[in-house]
């Protein structure tokens, strides 16, 4: 009889495990009995041996040094940027809208602070017009209060004082 | 990848750029807001309502033209450019009356009582067979704050109108306003038909 993990399914296993000395002395005489009367599982167990024997012989490499330190740096990292994901995935999503925010704050920059479309020669032009403009504006104020002292001056004073050079001249001739 | 201090630093450019073009865009509109919140301002629109026709004479002066002429005249006019820089604007229309005379005559004489009703003081009015003059005053604090003249000629068949927003010396008016060669109305012709209106 057989151990129970020397089923075909678990030959793999038995055979590794007596290879590596990790069975009892008991357990190793059934593996190696059967190993007498069974073809393929001697095969197996000479390949095995083969196999652990030719791991033996390979070279160890050993790692560079930091390297250790280098990918828990990176692990670290990761797991930072995972914790904190409003402060890293969002910086790429905001970009575009950022972009054009930026754009739109240029333009209407420009509109209200930029030159006037234009020459310098039409500005000057305009502001020469604003001139005339107001002065028009101011000559028109300035006649009315001038034809005003006039009406005033021929209607009124001039009247007045001719009566009082006339006494007797009636009011309504005076006036 | 852009870091945080990168990204720092452009949105707070973004905000000083948006803050600036809003502060203007503000300025701008508080400006425009002062003028027509001025207790020396008409509102010319309801003078436009009495009429089917555009105005053949528009002028509005004030906010930046007004500051450019102010700056234009320094060095030529001191005298004309210290009036012109107490003042916020400057109002012109002007109007062919046709056949609709008598209604604006009579438009006018409503919005005189308007105009005192709203404390603006008659100091002119003239009726002639050849013309009428009405002149209003706004007064804050003893000081003259707009100026308003209607004016409607018979012989040329015109209206006119004239609103100066900002602190007023009518003698200072009459002084510089005499030098440009307007001899009482004759030199005014809405039939120049300028129209202009920058604020």
């Amino acid at each position: 009889m057989w151990p129970d993990h020397a089923t075909c399914s678990g030959d793999d296993e038995l055979i590794d495990s007596y290879l590596d000395n990790e069975l009892s002395a008991h357990e190793r005489e059934s593996v190696e009995a059967r190993a007498l009367v069974d073809a393929e599982f001697r095969g197996e167990l000479a390949a095995g041996r083969v196999a652990r024997d030719v791991l033996r012989t390979t070279p160890l490499l050993r790692c560079p040094p930091g390297i250790t330190s280098g990918v828990l740096a990176q692990a670290r990292q990761s797991r930072l940027r995972d914790r904190l994901p409003g402060r890293t995935r969002p910086q790429r999503v905001w970009r575009p809208l950022l972009a054009a925010a930026v754009l739109i704050g240029v333009v209407l920059l420009s509109v209200v602070t930029g030159p006037r479309p234009g020459t310098n020669a039409e500005s000057n032009a305009e502001v020469q017009t604003a001139l005339d403009d107001i002065r028009m504006a101011l000559g028109i104020v300035a006649g009315v209060t001038s034809r005003t002292a006039d009406i005033v001056r021929t209607d009124v004073v001039e009247k007045a004082v001719l009566r009082n050079l006339l006494p007797g001249t009636p009011r309504e001739e005076a006036e | 990848m852009k870091t945080l201090p990168s990204m720092k630093v452009t949105l707070l450019a973004f905000l000083l750029v948006m803050a600036a073009g809003v502060q203007g865009v503000l300025a701008q509109n508080r400006g425009q807001e002062r003028v027509s919140a001025h207790p020396g301002f008409v509102n010319f629109d309801t003078v436009s309502g009495w009429f089917a026709q555009e105005p053949k004479l528009l002028v509005n002066v004030q906010g930046s033209l007004l500051r450019m002429v102010v700056s234009a005249t320094r060095q030529e006019d001191p005298e004309l450019a210290g009036m012109l820089s107490r003042l916020l604007a400057v109002q012109v229309r002007g109007y062919s009356l046709g056949t609709g005379r008598p209604a604006v005559e009579r438009n006018i004489s409503d919005f005189a009582r308007q105009l005192e009703s709203r404390g603006w003081e008659t100091v002119v009015r003239v009726r002639e067979p050849d013309q009428r003059v009405d002149m209003f005053i706004q007064t804050r604090n003893d000081n003259i704050m707009g100026l308003m003249v209607m004016v409607v000629e018979h012989d040329s068949d015109e209206a006119i109108f004239v609103n100066i927003v900002g602190e007023v010396d009518p003698d200072q008016i009459g002084r510089i306003g005499r030098q440009f060669n307007v001899r009482q109305l004759e030199g005014v012709s809405v039939h120049s038909n300028r129209s202009r209106n920058r604020r």
